[in-house]
């Protein structure tokens, strides 16, 4: 399946790059979509980041569909 | 400014402009309610001792509008509240400028203080905003919270 993924502040400013499409496995979780863009990207520390699908918080656990927007998303200071 | 209205009347918005309390407080004025309350959160300078000379506000607009939907549906389940303001400004702001502004009207003045504070401390916590802070020692993003969520 095709996934998009997008990264923000601190995870963007490391990847050079905001936004990025990946193949993954049928079954895959928001964590297998994490293992492969590390794999993809070394220099992403994705320790302690939070992760959205469609926009809204979700558990690394969490199974991804076609189509999926996930995103990234260091510790927030909004306000 | 990209203003949603849903049913409610609630105001929940983005803006990359100067933000402006006084709209809000005359939308959210009727006269069944008998408290407002407001809250305006301005860039901070020094800051942790360094003197700041902008933030750059970086913000995911359609999920800080979703998750700003969400703050309000659990804002109105526990609060006898009539409407709720919430503005969030993004871009390059100088130390003074509003980056944060919350209304609330109710029928008294203890949910709407209450249910204001509320609001700013979950915008705080589960907005997807950043702080890129410019200053005296450098440029670097402000640590933030990672309570919204569960991390990797």
């Amino acid at each position: 399946m095709r996934v998009k993924v997008l990264l923000f502040a601190s995870l963007r400013q490391a990847a050079g790059q905001s936004e990025l499409e990946l193949e993954l496995p049928d079954a895959s979780s928001v964590r297998t979509a994490a293992d492969v863009l590390r794999g993809r990207l070394e220099e992403l520390r994705l320790d302690g980041v939070m992760c959205a699908v469609n926009e809204r918080y979700a558990d690394p656990s969490t199974a991804l569909r076609e189509g999926d927007t996930v995103a990234f998303l260091p510790p927030v200071s909004g306000g | 400014m990209t203003a949603e209205a849903p049913a409610r009347g609630d105001i929940l918005s983005v803006s990359h402009d100067r933000l402006e309390l006084q709209p809000l407080l005359d939308e959210l004025t009727e006269p069944s309610c008998g408290a407002l309350a407001s809250f305006i959160g301005t860039v901070r300078s020094p800051n942790l001792g360094q003197e700041i000379d902008a933030i750059d506000y970086q913000g995911y607009e359609p999920m800080i509008l979703s998750e700003m939907r969400r703050l309000a549906d659990e804002l109105h389940a526990r609060h006898a509240i009539a409407r709720l303001a919430i503005v969030h400004r993004l871009g390059r702001l100088r130390p003074g400028e509003a980056s944060l502004l919350i209304v609330v009207s109710a029928g008294h003045r203890g949910p709407a203080l209450l249910a204001c504070q509320e609001a700013l401390e979950l915008a705080k916590s589960r907005l997807p905003v950043w702080k890129y802070e410019t200053g005296s020692a450098g440029s670097a993003y402000v640590p933030g919270k990672a309570d919204a969520g569960p991390t990797l």
